[in-house]
């Protein structure tokens, strides 16, 4: 949109180069495009600026005006600027036609030096025990703007430590320095207008308000955005030092919507789940039940082993026994006597292989099972299978949810002799135990130990979302990749070599020996996904699919409509 | 005759498993201790008081660890070469006089005619050991280790061979018992002048025996492959020589082959130029004045016995004395070079040698009878 | 430039070598002698002597955690000491100290810390990085074990041969 471009360009000067910024930009976001980072506590981008961490100060100037009230202009042809004696803080201002700013100039530099001392007054020396130690802004300034030693000789005020918030967060006010970040984020983004400021001065403590408690599905957040190691989280509290984790780049698969997070793992072990920015699906943010939602992978429940029933009881053996005994389960059926129960939670490559499986056995009953919770209009959709519309894409999933009830009426006719179940609980779908139990066969490739499990002639154990690679589209339509954070427990494999394996075994032998193959036939096949490889993905995903369904994101829109009232509040 | 047989079995398994298998073993524990009280250490001292049982752990860790046969060797001249280091080494001893006699049994095994012919004849067998080890392994550091061996071995045997015909011309035969009642008779072949003082001949003669006492002795060192001639081992350039690729008892075969040829080197040396089981002991009586006395088994009854007892005694302490000059050496001098090496052979202990025939000769034949 | 390096003129006697190895046998007899006679001072003769009495003040030893004069066990498993350990030799799992403690003020303490003595190099880095004091490195040197299992120094191990650690700063006790 060049026209565009041009009509809001602006014209400003940042550390004595001259460079061009839409109309509207934040001062603070300039500087950090232009490469020097401005240092910054309360300010957070999706968030309005109240500009009270004074930590972002700058020298700025205007242009200076001739008589004839025109830029007068200097030897290189540019505007001279007239810098105005105090710093400005650079997060409250948006950029101008012909304004000047230094980031680094002795003066910022001393800004910055007395407002960090003032800063680490009352902050207290708790970082050997503090979560945040490693991550923490106070700490990298300090080592930039900080004093080695403290002029401070009185005491320290106390603040109460240890307080529950909420059910999830828990507050450490001593280290707290008054950003109120969690403060706008609880009312503008969560909509949950909880917390706020007591006291006056030094004394000044964030709690939440009388007979409230930070409990909405985003508390979480606050932890994030959380400058310094007042509010943690009570999961991950004291459970590791974050300079120890590995970050792998993923999304959530707990709900539609497919935030994109980063899984925080050290030695395969899952510490936290954090939010990754991505505008197109969840701004900076995620809901506490999709962040949390990993524990199962670490379950005492999971699967370890193959499993096969023999002598009447489910016996652990190796995957070439286990596989053979499956294809010999199922060798005596043809099509319409099989049904297989897929699942929204597997990625695209898993479902098309399922597809395709359904195809070399001839079964056409084949079906998700649906999957709902309450939703809101912030992140969390209605839709807790990350990957319905990959399952409608590849023709896994009916429209209607029809098949299922037909696999269901099959099974209860006796025509349906043997079941398949790739990740989903039967019981969970209205197919009961002596419905299983009547089944000859019931085959059944999981994560968990479950009651439905105990029924099963043949148990696969598979690998949950971190543990594996593998595409997915969201509620929008966004096709998302998850990446490998953590190896798989015991002898549990990826779903798609099972389903692969399992398909060469029944006769249909084909070339497929890296997931990359699998996207590879899949995306020749299906055009929404031609040309896409799994590596062209990217870490933000691809929009393959123009479905309206789930919330927007409470990115830059949301913080648009913040700020828009803001100017109607406060008319400058 | 069965007697005889009786006898010579005896003598057989009490000169091998009495006297020279420990000895074997003590002189690898003298060799660690006084190298290491000559480099100001202690050596070994834990096991056994002063480490004394130092080589019975040795023997224990040798037999106990895994004999390994490598896959690329020639299995059966590798298996045999480590008997072939071992055994000439005793063989030869067979006709060394250790002693005189005790209770009227003449203490050498085989009192042959042909006696130093035998020892050069078998000693030479003892280079196929370290030859044959070295091509059957089948490996470069072992076969260079057995190519310089065998070179090295013709080169020394030559002044070897030669330093001692002096010895046959004074002596006239080759039984090494006669060589050994001529020096009780005439004196030392080291000091040929103890026998008669007054005799100018005698100690003209003195020249000669030196030299050929001092080549052979040298030549010695380098048949027994020993420091500073150690060339087919130089652990510095060859691994470990013609043994790299032997473990367990097999090496430990090598390695009591080398220590038991210098036992057996020594006995030879002490046999040949330092009276063998002789020790003169200055005695004073009315009857006779001031005289050596000669101590013998051949003296009656008790005497006798204890007699033959301390020529035994005598004869091994001197190769005790002689095995620590061999020790002393090997942790004094460095390693020849190559060239050095056969240069010295070659043109300077042969050329001597040839020489003090001719010298020795001339003086045995206008020395008065 | 080369250099030129003159072999030595020698002279008739030193030709002849003699001389030269002669006096090398005599040397090598006289530190012989010598050793014979005890006039060498040797090694220490290290289970039947020990140096234990004239450690030197800086010896670095077992790491240890230590207790101070409160017998608070000073670790607040930061987990810096995991962090810079050469060879990753240390192991500390986190715990929070419950509320009803009598330090509870402290928040954090290991619940395990293990240090495999098979692995520890006795560099002294987890005594240097220790923001609490609560790691030192002790004059124990004798560690032995007949297992890899036996080898790792357990939290009771550590804090065994740790003991306690007088005149160490006490910031938790400024607390409230």
């Amino acid at each position: 949109m060049p026209n565009e471009s041009q009509q809001h360009m602006v014209n400003v000067q940042i550390n004595g180069v001259w460079r061009q910024f839409p109309k509207g930009t934040r001062l603070i976001e300039a500087c950090e495009q232009a490469g020097s980072y401005v240092p910054r506590y309360c300010y957070h981008k999706k968030l309005s600026s109240p500009g009270n961490c004074r930590m972002c100060l700058i020298e700025m100037g205007m242009p200076k005006m001739g008589p004839d009230r025109k830029p007068s202009l200097g030897p290189d042809g540019k505007p001279e600027i007239n810098w105005m004696p105090r710093p400005q803080i650079s997060c409250a201002t948006d950029v101008s036609e012909g304004l000047g700013v230094r980031t680094h100039s002795p003066m910022v530099e001393e800004c910055r030096r007395g407002v960090m001392e003032f800063l680490l007054i009352n902050h207290p020396l708790d970082c050997p025990i503090c979560d945040q130690a490693g991550e923490c802004r106070l700490q990298e300034f300090s080592v930039e703007y900080g004093r080695q030693d403290s002029r401070f000789f009185e005491n320290k005020v106390k603040k109460p430590k240890n307080v529950e918030l909420g059910p999830r967060v828990t507050l450490d006010d001593e280290r707290c320095i008054l950003c109120s970040r969690c403060i706008r984020f609880s009312k503008e983004i969560a909509k949950d207008d909880v917390l706020g400021f007591i006291d006056r001065g030094s004394f000044t403590t964030l709690t939440a308000h009388p007979g409230k408690r930070l409990e909405n599905n985003y508390s979480l957040n606050t932890v994030d955005i959380c400058p310094v190691g007042a509010l943690t989280s009570s999961d991950f509290r004291f459970k590791m030092r974050v300079w120890f984790l590995k970050e792998t780049k993923s999304f959530c698969t707990s709900c539609a919507t497919g935030c994109n997070t980063l899984i925080g793992t050290r030695e395969d072990v899952i510490y936290r789940q954090t939010p990754r920015e991505n505008d197109a699906v969840n701004s900076c943010w995620m809901c506490d039940y999709g962040r949390l939602n990993f524990d199962y992978l670490q379950s005492e429940r999971r699967l370890l082993e193959p499993l096969v029933r023999e002598d009447g009881g489910l016996r652990p053996t190796d995957w070439t026994h286990a596989l053979q005994s499956v294809v010999s389960l199922l060798r005596p059926f043809v099509g319409w006597q099989i049904a297989i129960l897929a699942s929204g939670r597997m990625t695209n490559e898993e479902l098309w292989l399922a597809a395709r499986l359904a195809q070399s056995l001839g079964v056409t009953l084949i079906d998700i099972v649906p999957r709902t919770g309450p939703g809101d209009d912030i992140l969390l959709s209605p839709d807790r299978n990350p990957n319905t519309s990959g399952a409608r894409l590849l023709h896994v999933a009916s429209e209607s949810g029809d098949i299922l009830q037909q696999i269901k009426h099959a099974i209860w006719s006796g025509q349906v002799q043997a079941l398949i179940s790739l990740g989903e609980n039967p019981l969970h779908c209205g197919i009961g135990p002596e419905l299983l139990t009547r089944l000859p066969v019931y085959i059944t490739m999981d994560l968990l130990e479950n009651e439905a499990t105990s029924y099963a002639s043949a148990v696969l154990p598979s690998l949950g979302f971190a543990e594996k690679r593998g595409s997915i589209i969201n509620g929008k339509g966004r096709l998302q990749r998850l990446n490998r954070a953590v190896r798989g427990p015991g002898q549990a494999r990826d779903d798609w070599e099972i389903m692969r394996d399992l398909m060469q075994s029944l006769g249909g032998g084909n070339g497929v020996y890296t997931i990359e193959d699998v996207f590879r036939e899949m995306s020749a096949a299906v055009p929404e996904l031609s040309g896409l490889t799994l590596s062209r993905i990217g870490d933000l995903g691809v929009q393959v699919m123009n479905i309206d369904k789930s919330p927007d994101a409470p990115g830059e829109p949301a913080a648009e409509k913040v700020r828009a009232r803001e100017r109607q509040e406060h008319p400058q | 005759m069965t007697f005889l047989v009786l006898t010579s079995l005896l003598k057989i398994f009490g000169i091998v498993f009495l006297v020279i298998l420990p000895m074997v073993s003590y002189t690898v524990y003298a060799e660690r201790r006084v190298s290491a009280l000559i480099q100001d250490r202690l050596g070994p001292n834990r096991v056994g008081p002063a480490g004394l049982f130092q080589p019975i752990a040795d023997a224990m860790k040798f037999i106990l660890k895994e004999d390994f046969t490598p896959a690329h060797v020639n299995k059966f001249y590798f298996w045999l070469a480590p008997c072939l280091a071992m055994v000439p080494a005793i063989m030869t001893i067979a006709v060394v006089p250790f002693g005189s006699s005790l209770l009227g049994v003449p203490m050498v095994i085989a009192d042959i005619n042909v006696g130093v012919l035998y020892v050069f004849a078998i000693a030479s067998l003892g280079v196929y050991g370290i030859v044959i080890a070295g091509w059957a392994s089948n490996s470069k550091y072992p076969f260079l280790g057995g190519v310089r061996s065998s070179s090295q071995m013709i080169s020394y045997e030559l002044s070897l061979g030669l330093a001692v015909i002096p010895i046959f011309l004074l002596v006239g035969q080759l039984r090494l018992t006669s060589i050994v009642d001529y020096q009780i008779a005439n004196g030392w072949m080291i000091a040929p002048f103890l026998g008669d003082p007054t005799n100018l001949w005698k100690w003209l003669l003195t020249i000669p025996m030196l030299i050929s006492f001092v080549v052979f002795t040298i030549a010695i060192f380098a048949e027994t492959n020993r420091l500073p001639f150690d060339l087919p081992e130089a652990e510095t350039e060859l691994v470990g020589g013609y043994h790299t690729e032997y473990s367990s008892m097999k090496f430990a075969l090598f390695f009591l082959g080398e220590y038991a040829a210098m036992i057996t080197g020594s006995a030879i040396i002490v046999t040949l130029f330092l009276g063998a089981w002789h020790l003169p002991i200055p005695w004073w009586n009315h009857a006779h004045g001031f005289h050596w006395l000669l101590i013998s088994g051949s003296l009656g009854g008790w005497l006798g016995f204890l007699g033959g007892l301390f020529n035994i005694f005598t004869f091994f302490a001197k190769v005790a004395v002689l095995l620590l000059v061999f020790i002393w050496v090997r942790w004094t001098l460095p390693r020849f070079r190559y060239d050095q090496l056969m240069r010295l052979g070659w043109v300077f202990f042969f050329e001597i040698a040839l020489v003090n025939i001719f010298i020795a000769a001339i003086i045995v034949a206008y020395m008065p009878k | 430039m080369s250099i030129v390096v003159r072999r030595p003129n020698l002279s008739w006697s030193e030709k002849l070598y003699l001389p030269a190895i002669f006096s090398g046998m005599i040397i090598t007899l006289g530190h012989f002698m010598k050793m014979l006679l005890g006039r060498t001072k040797v090694t220490m003769q290290y289970p039947e002597e020990k140096w234990d009495s004239h450690l030197p003040d800086h010896y670095r030893g077992a790491p240890a955690l230590v207790k101070d004069e409160r017998d608070r066990l000073r670790c607040v498993a930061c987990q810096l000491c995991e962090f810079i350990c050469p060879p990753r030799a240390i192991k500390i799992v986190p715990g929070e100290i419950p509320l009803g403690d009598r330090f509870a003020k402290v928040e954090k303490y290991p619940e395990e810390f293990d240090i495999d003595m098979i692995r520890c190099i006795y560099c002294g880095m987890c005594e240097e990085v220790c923001p609490e004091q609560a790691i030192f490195l002790r004059k124990d040197y004798a560690i032995t074990g007949l297992t890899r299992a036996e080898m790792v120094h357990d939290k009771k191990k550590l804090i065994e041969i740790g003991g306690v650690m007088h005149g160490l700063v006490l910031k938790w006790n400024e607390k409230k």
